[in-house]
């Protein structure tokens, strides 16, 4: 568990605020660096990585939002990328696409075009609102359970969405969203996402949920109600999984059942993994080094240059090669690379007694 | 025949045992008495292999126990039966006892033992085909206590034998032990109440806080000095062989 | 009245299967707290084998089939899940996912994703008719494989020396321990039984299919996990049981449901089951009988 100050005796007020915020100020920072050097210096390649990059920081962190505060494995979360991309399709397609194509779309929807930023919000909210309403039952199941309905959930609605023509073309492409996702949109959603990530794991709600996570039992003496804290961070969290696929939609360009199915569940599940499910560096970290991870197995894919030496790896090298490191680190370091820890100011790896004494508690 | 020297369990972030020595020999019965929490249920589980040591070493008749795994420790002489019972409700009775068999080579010597051990517990015999989790607690306790003994162990642990039972059936239990006692099964058993483990045992060893405070033979143990060990404070006489 | 008896063979043909494949879940499951989504895949490469062997005897590649998947079974345990014996449940139910992915991202890299017709079964097709009713070869063979298979595991678990092992390690892995008996041992004959059920099952799939495609597990072991929790777990009877009852309700659908909205059977089946369990949080067997509790 991380605690909001983690600087032992402030001695001056600006102390105690760097130590409020610290561990997200410095991931801002580095993600503020990353695409500041991408944009100045990058080829074409590294600014379409960097932005997907830091689209996925929206989505991993929502993921965390739920995962590490409640501790319930979710492998349905992509549901919500679905649901925000599909949104924001219907929202920000031009009139006579949908008027043509999308058939079955109400008219609120298809006889009108919406503001791109507005359509974000409304998707995440959209994700939000479905949570809530899933969550009614979901959220009442613990552990194995939970995960396994979630997956439910995604496998439900991947093919309702695959089935219904009318609305989402079913297993076609629908092409033409407007690519304005840049470095610095996705970079405003990350730095958000995580602000919001860090307030609530150090308010009172999530410290409560986290105190479910340890020990259920204890938790509901002390009146903590198990259903309600874990419905805040479903919901909380299917926002911002839902404005990731949204924002998603809008940097491919276009959208496909089957983008935000497995593989995706995969992806982000594996960034929070080897980053540390337990801690919000450990998502953001996480996603940055899969990111380059993938990256970089990409390009050997497509054949790179080594000096006159060409070099080529098999198609679905990538996905092989990321299995292979989750399921390393699962066995050598199940903690991910952060462990329990979180980035302190200056920048450094900071520890706390208190941390130590949970992990080997939870030895 | 047990030779434990210095052992040292962690139960997380506790200490639960600390540098205990205890030795027992062929034909012995030694109960290791204390308060709860004293970490006698953890010594037992390090003993069997369940739980690893910190340090210290565990040697049986010269045979080197320390780090092996459960399976191991069983084949090697020493059985242990945990606190709780932990019959296989769904198996029967019978079913439940010829596990025990998977440690012996040698399934003559399993058929006489398992003739012997239904003479010592004759409600065996009886509901061989019953499902263990519908037998009673006594019946369970005895079950668990006849499996182990079907394993043909050198040395037989047991952790609170007595716990959750009627005082009746505690002390049917008991003569059993003491019949075990009179067959020269060594024994190392643990146990809460004084006055039973001083019924049955040769020596005592008394733990507190981790700690052996103060060991001998229970008759020569006063009451006092019980007490006080018990209270944390160190008799005059400090250990007693 | 033929046809409710032909819907009813048929919902017994499809129960049966998911029977089967939630008995290899529930199997592991019961033993060591793991939910292995990779069973699906197990599936998937015994599919695929079958695939390669188009063509040649039925009894070759029957027995290709159990041995590849057996093997392949077997590997997961020792490379996989064996260096995470004793990590936490979340920790095994993912890295079981990155072992399913492994897996199907294997097959897409040397088969690609397209689906390729199978040359399987073709025998069965045929029909045989009793009295008013024309039973399909094929059902007779799954109904006849899945009854087989349910003997020959009951028979297994309660008659043989592995069996016992395996029951008692399913009730009290430490205890079982301390009697002697080997974890590694049995684990390993837990995913042996299972890879021998999950080859059955991808047989029984391609021939009703007649066709592989890499996703082809997922909506089968889906619903392996459903019915393992329906039934409560480590219930292997209520898994088996829970199957039958997915067979039926699937069927059922089939039959009930309006013409348009027929190919979201099985989201609606999906959706009905996580509201009832929701509801009734002990599965199955709780209300027949006192289990040890959820262990989830």
């Amino acid at each position: 568990m991380t605690y909001a100050s983690n600087i032992e005796n402030p001695r001056t007020s600006i102390q105690y605020l760097a130590g409020q915020v610290s561990p997200a100020v410095s991931l801002i920072l580095i993600l503020l660096i990353i695409s500041l050097v991408s944009s100045l210096f990058g080829t074409d390649l590294i600014q379409l990585a960097v932005i997907e990059m830091l689209v996925m920081v929206v989505v991993v962190v929502g993921l965390y939002m739920f995962i590490g505060n409640s501790g319930i494995v979710s492998f349905g979360h992509p549901v919500f990328m679905l649901l925000g991309a599909y949104c924001t399709a219907w929202l920000t397609l031009p009139v006579p696409f949908k008027q043509m194509n999308l058939p079955g779309l109400p008219l609120f929807l298809a006889g009108h075009q919406y503001n791109v930023f507005l359509a974000a919000i409304i998707s995440g909210g959209f994700a939000s609102v479905f949570a809530g309403v899933t969550g009614i039952v979901l959220m009442r199941l613990s552990g194995l359970a939970a995960s396994m309905a979630m997956f439910c959930v995604l496998v439900v609605v991947h093919m309702v969405y695959a089935n219904w023509d009318a609305v989402t073309l079913g297993l076609s492409s629908i092409v033409g969203l407007t690519t304005y996702v840049n470095v610095w949109v996705a970079f405003g959603w990350a730095a958000v996402a995580i602000t919001v990530a860090y307030i609530y794991q150090s308010s009172r709600l999530g410290l409560a949920l986290r105190a479910t996570r340890e020990d259920e039992v204890a938790a509901e003496a002390s009146g903590i109600h198990i259903m309600r804290q874990r419905m805040v961070a479903f919901v909380l969290s299917a926002f911002f999984v839902g404005v990731g696929g949204a924002l998603y939609g809008h940097y491919l360009g276009a959208i496909s059942v089957s983008t935000f199915y497995i593989t995706i569940t995969f992806i982000t599940l594996a960034m929070l993994v080897i980053g540390g499910m337990r801690s919000l560096c450990g998502a953001v970290m996480g996603t940055i080094v899969v990111s380059v991870f993938v990256e970089l197995l990409r390009e050997l894919e497509n054949g790179i240059n080594l000096g006159g030496i060409a070099l080529t790896i098999p198609t679905y090298s990538q996905e092989l090669g990321l299995a292979l490191l989750m399921i390393l680190i699962l066995v050598f370091r199940p903690k991910g690379m952060m462990g329990d820890k979180e980035l302190q100011w200056p920048l450094g790896i900071g520890m706390k007694r208190r941390l130590r004494i949970r992990e080997r508690v939870e030895e | 025949m047990l030779d434990v020297r210095d052992l040292s369990v962690d139960y997380g972030p506790l200490h639960a045992v600390r540098e205990v020595s205890i030795h027992v020999s062929a034909s012995e019965v030694v109960c290791l008495v204390g308060p709860n929490g004293a970490g006698k249920s953890t010594t037992t589980l390090a003993l069997s292999g369940v739980l690893p040591l910190v340090s210290g070493s565990v040697e049986l008749e010269g045979t080197r126990l320390t780090g092996l795994s459960p399976e191991e420790i069983v084949r090697r002489g020493l059985s242990l039966v945990p606190e709780g019972r932990h019959i296989f409700s769904d198996l029967t009775v019978r079913e439940n006892l010829s596990l025990a068999a998977g440690v012996r080579g040698d399934s003559k010597a399993f058929g006489r033992d398992l003739e012997h051990v239904s003479k010592v517990f004759p409600f065996l015999e009886e509901r061989r085909n019953q499902r263990g989790g519908t037998l009673s607690g006594g019946e369970q306790q005895q079950l668990a206590i006849a499996r182990a003994l079907l394993t043909s162990p050198r040395l037989l642990v047991m952790d609170e034998p007595a716990l959750g039972l009627a005082p009746v059936i505690v002390q049917q239990l008991y003569e059993v032990l003491l019949d075990l006692r009179r067959e020269g099964v060594t024994m190392l058993i643990v146990e809460q109440s004084m006055e039973r483990a001083m019924q049955v045992a040769d020596r005592l060893y008394v733990m507190v806080s981790g700690r052996v405070v103060l060991s001998g033979r229970s008759e020569e143990i006063a009451a006092s000095d019980l007490k006080k060990a018990y209270f944390g404070v160190k008799s005059e006489r400090g250990d007693v062989q | 009245m033929s046809a409710i008896i032909q819907h009813l063979i048929d919902a017994v043909s499809l129960g049966g299967i998911y029977a089967l494949a939630a008995l290899g879940i529930g199997l592991i499951f019961g033993i060591m707290g793991l939910i292995n989504f990779a069973h699906g895949n197990f599936f998937m490469i015994g599919a695929y084998v079958i695939f390669l062997m188009s063509g040649r005897p039925v009894l070759i590649v029957a027995a290709t089939t159990l041995v590849v998947v057996i093997l392949l079974a077997l590997s997961s345990d020792r490379f996989v899940f064996r260096p995470l014996r004793g990590a936490g449940g979340p920790t095994l139910l993912i890295a079981s996912f990155g072992l399913a992915y492994l897996l199907e991202n294997i097959i897409l890299m040397i088969f690609g994703g397209r689906p390729k017709a199978v040359d399987f079964g073709h025998g069965l097709v045929e029909s045989v008719t009793i009295g008013s009713v024309r039973i399909s070869q094929l059902d007779i063979f799954t109904i006849a494989t899945t009854a087989v298979l349910l003997t020959g595991l009951t028979l297994f678990l309660r008659k043989t020396r592995y069996g016992t092992e395996m029951r008692a390690a399913a009730s009290d892995f430490r205890m079982a321990r301390l009697l002697g008996i080997r974890a590694n041992r049995v684990v390993a004959t837990a995913f042996a039984v299972s890879g021998v059920l999950a080859a059955a099952v991808s047989f029984l799939l391609v021939a009703q299919t007649g066709a592989v495609i890499p996703g082809m597990g997922l909506i089968p072991v889906l619903f392996a996990f459903v019915a393992t929790i329906m039934g409560g777990l480590g219930s292997l009877p209520g898994a088996a049981l829970a199957g039958f009852i997915l067979g039926f309700g699937s069927v059922g659908l089939q039959i009930v449901l309006p013409h348009d909205l027929v190919p979201y059977r099985d989201a609606f089946l999906f959706t009905l089951v996580v509201i009832i369990y929701a509801l009734f949080p002990g599965g199955l067997m709780s209300g027949l009988r006192r289990q040890g509790g959820e262990r989830v």
